[in-house]
C-alpha cells in the first residue's frame, strides 16, 4: 500500500510540471498582456511601454520566462503582480481565507441536508418525502447559480431589504456575529442549494445501489435492527463512490465560486482570479492555476488511497 | 378683548420656538458659520485600486484615493486653471519663475509644511521625486516630461529649480505628488515597499488601514498646512462589487458618496430627495477609430475608409442626439471635437449634422451603389462592409454599438460587431493586435486629452507617431492620419510656452481634425458622481478626481 | 414534454417570434410585459420573447454541438485506451487527467479569450473541456467488454480491430454515454450561460440567455422581467433535460436498484 502511494506521488510530479507548462503556455497565447492596460493611454508613451517590458521581465524569451518562474516557484516565490507590484503570496493569503470560510460552510451545510435527505429518501424510496426531495434536488441543479443569485439579491435585498446585497461584513463598524451572518446568509445559501441538491441526488442513488446488494439483505435477515443496518453496513458502503466526487470538489475550497463570488463582492480567490484575467495579470494566473491544479492532483491521489482505506474488496498491488 | 394670559404665553413660547427653529435651519445650511467638525463620510468604489503609488498606476481609483493623501506642486481646478497647492504661485513667465526660452522653472514651496508623520517637507523633497521617476529599476508607468528635465536644483529648503534639457510645454503637469524623501531615499527601488500601499503624504488625510477587497480607512492629518481643516474625522472608502449594488447602497445610506454612475442610473437618482447628482463635463469622448490604411500601411488607402467622403458620410448617418438622448439620459454632450473643453478648446464648434440623405449623396459620389439590391451598397463587386470593435463586457458600449450598426444599416452600410476583451484590443504589436497592426476597419474607445492636449494630439494623430514594423509598433496613431498642416499646427504648439499661441494652434489642429475626419467623435461623457446631501463642501471638478477638495467637506446635518 | 416544447419553440423561433430580434426601438424601452410585449421589452426597446426565442435556438444549438464535439472526442479517446490498454491507455489516461486537473470555468475563460467568442470557437472550448468524463466512461465500458467472450471470438475468426469495435463493443458500451451525453447538453448550457453572464461567450447583439442575464443586471431593479425570463428558460430547458437523463439512465441501466 504505502509502495503503491510513493509510486503515485512520484508519478505526480511530472503531471505536475506538464500542468504548469500548459498554463504558461495558454495564458501566453492569449493576446495582449499586463501592459494592455497603458496602450492607448496618451500619457504613456511607446518609450515608456518598451521600458516597462524590460523592468517586468516580459521581453525575455518565452522559455527563459518560464525557467525563471518554475525557479522562483522551486522556492517558494509565487511572484510578484505586475499590476499591482505585490507578493501574490500576500495577494492570495488575503483572499483565500474568505473562499474557504465560505465554501467550508457551504460544503458543512451541504452535507448536513444532503445526507439525510438521500438516506431518507433513498429508504423511502417513492414516499412523498421522496418525490419532494427529488424534485427539490433537480430544481436546485439546474439553475444557474447566477439567475438564482439575481433573483434573491432582488427579493432580499431590494424588496424585502432583509439582507445587504454584497460583501463580507459592514465596513467601518465593530465586529458583530449577527452582522457577519446575515452577509453570509445570501452567498451560502445560494452555493448551498446547487451542491446541496446534486450531493442528495448522488447520495440517494448510491444509497439505492446499496441498499439492493445481497448484503444487507442477509443482514437484515440475521434480524439485526433497521438503524444498524443503515448505520454499520449501508451507510460505509454507500457512501464510498461519493468520497470521489468530495475529493474531487475539495480543491474548490480553494478556487471558490468565481460566479459567486463576483456577484455578492465577496473578495475571494475566484474574484482575484477573474480580476487577474481581465488585467492578464500573468504571476497571479499562474499561481492560482496552479495552485488549484495541484490540489486537484493532490486530493484525487488522496481520494484514491481513501478508496483502497474504506473500501476492503479493493487491494493495490 | 383681553387676551388670557396663557394664550399670551403660549404665543411667546411659540415665538420662541420659531425663532429657535430658524436659528436651527440657518445652523444646518451653514449660513455665515463655518461648518462643524468631525463626522465621517464613506466614498463607495466600484473599482479597487491596484495601487496607491499614483506613478505606478493610471487607474482612475488609484488618482482618487491618492490625492487624498498626497498632494503636488499646483493642482488645476474646476474652470481649468492652474492653482497653487505646495507651491506659493503658479510659476510663468509674467511672474518671472518661468525663462523666457523655458527651460528653467521656479518652484517655491510654502513655508512650514510637513509631511503626516511631521517631518518637514522641504525642496530635496520635490529632486527625490524626480530621481525616483527617473531610477532605472522603478518601474513607474512614465517618465515623460521627466526625462527632459537636466538637473533639480535645490539652493534653499523651500525653492527647486528645474532646469531642462529643453522646453517642455507642459511642464505644470509634472510632480503631481510629491514624495517623501525621509521614507523612501533609502531604498534602492520602489517597487515593492510597503508605501505603495500604505502611502504618507502632505494632503489632508493619512490613510490607516486599507484592507484588501474590502475598505481603505483614512484619518485626519493632524500636520495639515490648513489649520482647522479637513473638518472630517475620517474618510472611508468602501469597495462595493459594482455600480449598482454602489446604488443601492447610497440610497439606504450604507455609503455617502457614489462617484461615477453610468448614465443610465441617472433618471432614479433625480427623483430621489436625500441624495444629489454632480455633473461636470469631462474630455473623454467615446469615438469611432476609422482605419484610413489597408492593413496598416498609411501608403495605401483603406478601400472604403480611405476615402473622405465616406467616412463623412458615415458621420452624417449617425445620429448623436438620439445616442446622447435614448442611451446616456441626456446626460452627455453630443462630440464635437477632439479638444472639447478646457483652455485650448473652441467653444464655438458643434456637433455633426444628423443627415442620412447627405450621408447617402457622399456614398453616391464616391462611387458606391447598390447594384445588387441586396440593401448593402457595393462598388466594384467589393460590399461596404465594416467591421466594428470595442471592449467586450461594457453594455453601454454595446447598446451604442447597436445603435450605430442600425443607423448605418439605413444608408446601405453593414456594420458587424466584434468584441474583445480590453486586453486584447489594446495589445501591442507583438500580439498582432489589429489596433496597432492596422488590420481593423472601425475600433471604438475613450482616449481623451488631459488638461494639457499635447500627448494626445501628439501622440494619436502626429505622422511620425504610426506603428511600423520599423519601429515596432510603437505609437498610437492607429488611425493612420497623416497631415503635414496637422503636424504643423501641433508642433508651433509644443514649441513654445505662450499659452496664447498654444491655444490658437491647437484650435486650429481641431478643425482639421473635424475636417478630415479620421475619427468620429460620438458623444463626450458627462461625469456624474452622486452624494447624499448629508455631504457637503462638495464641489465636483473635471480636471481632477473626486477627492480633490477633501480638506472642505464635511457633515451637513 | 417540456423539451419538445423547448425544441419546436427553438425551431421554429422566426416564425413564432412577433418581432425581429434585433429590431430596436428606442421609444419603449425596459417596457413592462404586456400584451404587444408579453414579456416585456430590454434596454433598447427589443422584445424580450422573440430574444428569448432565438436564443433558444442559441443556446440548445450550442449545447448539442458542444456535446457533440465531447462526445466525438471522448469516445474515440476512451475507445482507443481502453481497447488497446496498457501504454497507449496509460499516456492517453495521463493526457485525460491532466486536463481534469485545470479549474474548469478558469480555464474555460481563458480558452475564450484565446479563440474568440463565436459560435464555433465556444461550441468547441466547452466540448473540449467535457470531453474527459465520456472518455473515462467509454474506457471503463471497453475494458470491461473488451474480455467478453463474442469480443474474443470475433478476434478469433481473425477480425480486425475497428470491425471489432464498431459491431460489437460500440453497441454495448453506448447506454451510459447516452446519458453522459444528454446530461452533457445540460451541462454546456449552463457553462455557456455562465460565459456569456460573465462577458465572455456569444457577443450581442446575438441574443442568449447568458448575456441576457448579464445585460439585467444593471435593470433588476427598474426592470426584473429583462432577468426573469432569460433565467427561467436556461432553468426550465436545464431541468427537463436532466429530466430526460435520469428517465434514460433508469431505463437503460439495469443495475438500478430496486426493492
Amino acid at each position: 500500500m504505502a509502495r503503491y502511494a510513493l509510486r503515485r506521488v512520484l508519478q505526480a510530479m511530472p503531471l505536475l510540471l506538464g500542468i504548469t507548462l500548459g498554463i504558461f503556455l495558454l495564458i501566453r497565447l492569449v493576446p495582449g498582456g499586463p501592459l494592455s492596460a497603458y496602450e492607448g493611454n496618451p500619457d504613456v508613451t511607446p518609450q515608456d511601454l518598451a521600458r516597462l517590458r524590460q523592468q517586468l521581465g516580459l521581453d525575455a524569451p518565452l522559455p527563459v520566462q518560464y525557467v525563471r518562474w518554475l525557479g522562483r516557484l522551486g522556492r517558494g516565490d509565487l511572484g510578484w503582480s505586475l499590476v499591482s507590484h505585490r507578493p501574490v503570496t500576500s495577494m492570495i493569503g488575503e483572499r483565500l481565507g474568505n473562499t474557504a470560510y465560505l465554501m467550508g460552510l457551504a460544503l458543512v451545510l451541504t452535507f448536513a441536508i444532503a445526507l439525510p435527505a438521500g438516506i431518507i429518501s433513498a429508504r423511502r424510496q417513492y414516499s412523498w418525502f421522496d418525490h419532494a426531495v427529488t424534485t427539490m434536488s433537480f430544481a436546485g441543479f439546474s439553475m444557474p447559480t447566477f439567475w438564482s443569485g439575481l433573483l434573491a439579491i432582488l427579493v432580499f435585498s431590494v424588496w424585502l431589504r432583509w439582507l445587504p446585497a454584497g460583501g463580507m461584513y459592514t465596513v467601518g463598524e465593530a465586529f458583530s456575529l449577527a452582522d457577519r451572518l446575515r452577509h453570509l446568509v445570501l452567498p451560502l445559501g445560494i452555493l448551498t442549494l446547487f451542491s446541496a441538491a446534486r450531493y442528495t441526488r448522488y447520495l440517494r442513488a448510491s444509497m439505492l445501489e446499496v441498499l439492493g446488494q445481497d448484503y444487507i439483505a442477509t443482514a437484515r435477515a440475521k434480524g439485526l435492527g433497521e438503524r444498524v443496518v443503515i448505520q454499520k453496513h449501508a451507510l460505509k458502503n454507500a457512501t464510498i463512490p461519493v468520497v470521489t466526487i468530495v475529493a474531487l470538489d475539495l480543491p474548490q475550497l480553494f478556487s471558490g465560486a468565481l460566479i459567486t463570488e463576483t456577484m455578492f463582492s465577496w473578495p475571494g480567490m475566484g474574484r482575484l482570479f477573474w480580476e487577474a484575467t481581465l488585467r492578464l495579470d500573468y504571476p497571479v494566473l499562474m499561481a492560482v492555476m496552479t495552485v488549484s491544479a495541484a490540489l486537484v492532483v493532490l486530493f484525487n491521489l488522496a481520494a484514491d488511497l481513501a478508496y483502497g482505506f474504506l473500501d476492503p474488496r479493493i487491494r493495490y498491488r | 378683548m383681553r387676551v388670557s394670559r396663557y394664550r399670551l404665553q403660549g404665543a411667546r413660547v411659540l415665538g420662541m420656538l420659531c425663532l429657535l427653529l430658524m436659528a436651527g435651519v440657518s445652523l444646518a445650511h451653514g449660513q455665515g458659520k463655518p461648518p462643524e467638525r468631525g463626522g465621517t463620510i464613506r466614498i463607495g468604489l466600484w473599482q479597487e485600486p491596484s495601487t496607491l503609488n499614483p506613478y505606478y498606476a493610471t487607474m482612475y481609483a488609484t488618482n482618487l484615493v491618492a490625492n487624498v493623501v498626497l498632494e503636488g506642486l499646483v493642482a488645476v481646478d474646476p474652470a481649468g486653471t492652474y492653482y497653487p497647492v505646495l507651491a506659493t504661485e503658479v510659476p510663468s513667465v509674467a511672474n518671472g519663475q518661468v525663462s523666457a526660452d523655458g527651460r528653467m522653472v521656479t518652484y517655491r514651496l510654502r513655508p512650514g509644511l510637513r509631511w503626516s508623520d511631521g517631518a518637514p517637507v522641504t525642496s530635496a523633497d520635490v529632486r527625490f521625486t524626480w530621481e525616483a521617476l527617473m531610477n532605472p529599476a522603478n518601474r513607474v508607468v512614465t517618465r515623460t516630461g521627466y526625462d527632459l528635465i537636466e538637473k533639480v536644483e535645490t539652493p534653499d529648503a523651500t525653492t527647486v529649480v528645474l532646469r531642462f534639457k529643453r522646453l517642455y510645454a507642459p511642464h505644470l503637469t509634472l510632480f503631481p505628488y510629491v514624495l517623501p524623501r525621509h521614507v523612501l531615499g533609502s531604498l534602492p527601488d520602489l517597487n515593492q515597499t510597503q508605501f505603495n500601499r500604505l502611502p504618507l503624504g502632505t494632503g489632508p488625510f493619512r490613510i490607516a488601514e486599507w484592507v484588501s477587497g474590502s475598505h481603505m480607512t483614512f484619518e485626519r492629518n493632524a500636520h495639515y498646512r490648513v489649520s482647522g481643516r479637513p473638518f472630517l474625522d475620517r474618510l472611508i472608502f468602501k469597495m462595493v462589487p459594482s455600480r449598482e449594488v454602489g446604488s443601492a447602497q447610497i440610497k439606504t445610506g450604507e455609503i455617502d458618496v457614489l462617484w461615477n454612475l453610468s448614465e443610465y442610473q441617472i433618471p432614479d437618482f433625480e427623483r430621489l430627495a436625500d441624495v444629489k447628482l454632480a455633473i461636470t463635463s469631462s474630455s473623454l469622448s467615446e469615438k469611432l477609430v476609422l482605419n484610413q490604411s489597408a492593413g496598416g500601411d498609411p501608403a495605401a488607402p483603406h478601400s472604403i475608409l480611405g476615402d473622405r467622403r465616406v467616412r463623412q458620410a458615415l458621420q452624417h448617418a449617425i445620429n448623436k442626439r438620439v445616442i446622447v438622448e435614448k442611451l446616456l439620459y441626456g446626460k452627455a454632450k453630443a462630440g464635437t471635437s477632439e479638444v472639447p473643453h478646457g483652455w485650448a478648446a473652441d467653444p464655438s464648434i458643434q456637433p455633426s449634422e444628423f443627415n442620412p440623405d447627405r450621408a447617402r449623396q457622399l456614398l453616391r459620389d464616391a462611387g458606391w451603389q447598390d447594384t445588387d439590391r441586396d440593401g448593402v451598397l457595393d462598388k466594384g463587386g467589393q460590399p461596404l462592409k465594416l467591421r466594428l470593435s470595442t471592449t467586450s463586457g461594457d453594455k453601454l458600449r454595446e447598446l451604442v454599438e447597436q445603435l450605430v450598426q442600425e443607423q448605418l444599416k439605413a444608408v446601405g452600410v453593414a456594420v458587424t460587431i466584434e468584441n474583445v476583451l480590453p486586453t486584447v484590443l489594446f495589445g501591442s504589436w507583438g500580439d498582432r493586435s489589429p489596433r496597432k497592426r492596422g488590420t481593423y476597419d472601425i475600433q471604438m474607445y475613450s482616449p481623451g486629452p488631459s488638461i494639457d492636449p499635447d500627448a494626445y494630439l501628439y501622440g494619436f494623430y502626429h505622422s511620425s507617431q504610426i506603428p511600423t514594423e520599423a519601429n515596432a509598433g510603437a505609437g498610437n496613431n492607429t488611425s493612420r492620419y497623416r497631415s503635414a498642416e496637422f503636424d504643423r499646427a501641433v508642433e508651433e504648439a509644443r514649441g513654445t510656452v505662450d499659452l496664447d499661441k498654444r491655444r490658437k494652434a491647437y484650435i486650429r489642429a481641431a478643425h482639421l481634425l473635424n475636417e478630415d475626419l479620421p475619427v468620429i467623435i460620438l458623444y463626450t461623457r458627462l461625469f456624474v458622481d452622486a452624494y447624499r446631501t448629508r455631504v457637503g463642501g462638495y464641489t465636483p471638478n473635471p480636471w481632477a478626481w473626486l477627492g480633490w477638495d477633501a480638506q472642505g467637506w464635511y457633515v451637513a446635518q | 414534454m417540456v423539451l419538445a416544447v423547448f425544441a419546436l419553440g427553438a425551431l421554429f423561433a422566426p416564425v413564432l417570434s412577433p418581432y425581429h430580434p434585433d429590431r430596436t426601438d428606442v421609444t419603449g424601452m425596459l417596457a413592462r410585459p404586456s400584451w404587444a410585449h408579453p414579456m416585456g421589452t430590454d434596454e433598447l426597446g427589443r422584445d424580450l420573447l422573440s430574444r428569448v426565442l432565438h436564443s433558444g435556438r442559441i443556446s440548445l444549438g450550442l449545447g448539442l454541438l458542444a456535446m457533440a464535439i465531447a462526445v466525438g472526442i471522448g469516445t474515440v479517446i476512451g475507445a482507443v485506451a481502453g481497447y488497446y490498454g496498457d501504454l497507449l491507455d496509460n499516456i492517453l489516461m495521463r493526457l485525460t487527467d491532466l486536463l481534469l486537473a485545470f479549474p474548469q470555468l478558469f480555464l474555460l475563460i481563458l480558452m475564450t479569450a484565446l479563440l474568440g467568442t463565436g459560435l464555433l470557437s465556444i461550441a468547441l472550448v466547452i466540448g473540449g473541456l467535457r470531453w474527459m468524463g465520456v472518455a473515462r466512461l467509454v474506457r471503463a465500458m471497453f475494458l470491461a467488454l473488451r474480455e467478453r467472450e463474442f469480443v474474443e471470438a470475433a478476434r478469433a475468426a481473425g477480425a480486425g480491430a475497428l470491425p471489432i469495435v464498431w459491431r460489437h463493443i460500440l453497441p454495448n458500451a453506448w447506454s451510459p454515454v447516452i446519458v453522459a451525453a444528454t446530461l452533457g447538453v445540460a451541462e454546456a448550457i449552463i457553462l455557456e450561460s455562465s460565459l456569456s453572464f460573465l462577458g465572455m461567450g456569444i457577443q450581442p447583439p446575438t441574443a442568449t440567455w447568458g448575456n441576457m442575464l448579464r445585460s439585467a443586471q444593471d435593470q433588476i431593479v427598474q426592470a426584473p422581467w429583462t432577468a426573469f425570463f432569460p433565467g427561467l428558460m436556461i432553468f426550465l430547458a436545464v431541468l427537463s433535460i436532466n429530466h430526460i437523463g435520469d428517465a434514460a439512465r433508469d431505463a437503460l441501466d439495469p443495475r438500478q436498484g430496486r426493492r
